[in-house]
């Protein structure tokens, strides 16, 4: 180390030794020991350094949560591209994911087989009112036949 | 408790649990930059979503084993700041400040004002010697981390560095006579 190079290494990353390279801290420091130049040098850095030191930010605990949130939620896929991307089979893993689409395109039979019950059930069964209006009938038309 | 190696893993593995923690983690200091670099806090906001966001979209080029992602991160930020001052060309011109000189002065209030000078001083400089300041000094990178940042060689670092500071201080000297 000599004078050249600590001026060098102190105008470039100031008097804090922390932030000199690694592998010429040892050396500048003893040096800075050894010189009154170097002296010097330090204490005319570390007058930057402490004005550098008064460039604080404000906070902006408030400006960062907006960034994480802006990120998050560019990340969130719609609900559209969400079932779509239920629905396809992963086809790394499509013993595990086909019947996700095999169950999308039995709806609509499911949905037709239910109906038709339905349908059919409301035709062929009677409610307790209309049979017992329908055996009523039955009687009085009994009754009239024998009365006649 | 997972290591930064294992949640990188996860995330060149497509994992977006991952990724949000590598956000909580970095946000501060990449928002921290990119708020020293263009002086404008809504301005810092939108480049250090878009530096997270193209981290994410292009991770499949981040080499964990050739460089650390912090310093990955910021050089994605640096880059989109270069982006922003080429767009905008935004040119910081250092405002006259004037000290209220009195008689006996708030000391708080002489700090700000030096506080004041000190920024606008360093927004004078060029957008790459005050990224060299900002990065040694504020983000206290090692010089050949920042100089990875910066695409630089280490001496080429060095130069930029001294000739900020050497431009700063006689700006300050004169700020502030």
């Amino acid at each position: 180390m000599n004078l050249e190079r600590f001026t060098l290494i102190v105008e470039s990353y100031g008097a804090d030794s922390h932030r000199w390279p690694v592998d010429e801290r040892a050396k500048a420091l003893e040096f800075s020991l050894t010189s009154p130049d170097a002296l010097s040098l330090l204490d005319q850095a570390a007058a930057l350094d402490h004005d550098l030191a008064l460039f604080e930010l404000p906070d902006s605990a408030r400006s960062v949560r907006r960034v994480e949130m802006a990120i998050f939620s560019a990340l969130k896929p719609g609900r559209l591209e969400r079932l779509l991307k239920w629905v396809l089979p992963d086809f790394d893993d499509l013993a595990h994911t086909l019947w996700r689409p095999t169950l999308v395109a039995c709806l609509p039979l499911l949905l037709g087989v239910v109906i038709g019950l339905t349908l059919t059930n409301n035709t062929d069964e009677l409610s307790l009112d209309e049979e017992l209006g329908l055996l009523a009938f039955t009687d009085i038309v009994r009754e009239e036949w024998n009365n006649e | 408790m997972e290591d930064e190696r294992q949640i990188i893993e996860r995330i060149l593995a497509g994992s977006e649990l991952a990724f949000r923690q590598i956000v909580d983690q970095h946000s501060q200091r990449i928002f921290n930059y990119v708020r020293r670099m263009t002086r404008n806090s809504a301005e810092a906001e939108d480049i250090s979503q878009e530096t997270f966001i193209r981290f994410w979209v292009s991770r499949d080029r981040f080499d964990p084993g050739r460089v650390k992602l912090t310093t990955w991160l910021h050089r994605i930020a640096h880059n989109l700041c270069v982006d922003y001052f080429r767009q905008r060309q935004l040119q910081e011109r250092p405002a006259p400040v004037q000290p209220d000189r009195q008689d006996s002065p708030d000391t708080e209030y002489e700090l700000s004002i030096r506080a004041g000078v000190v920024h606008k001083a360093l927004m004078s400089l060029s957008e790459r010697q005050r990224s060299a300041i900002v990065l040694c000094h504020y983000q206290n990178f090692s010089q050949h981390d920042a100089a990875h940042i910066l695409d630089l060689s280490v001496d080429a670092l060095e130069s930029l560095l001294r000739r900020g500071r050497r431009k700063l201080k006689q700006k300050l000297a004169k700020e502030l006579e």
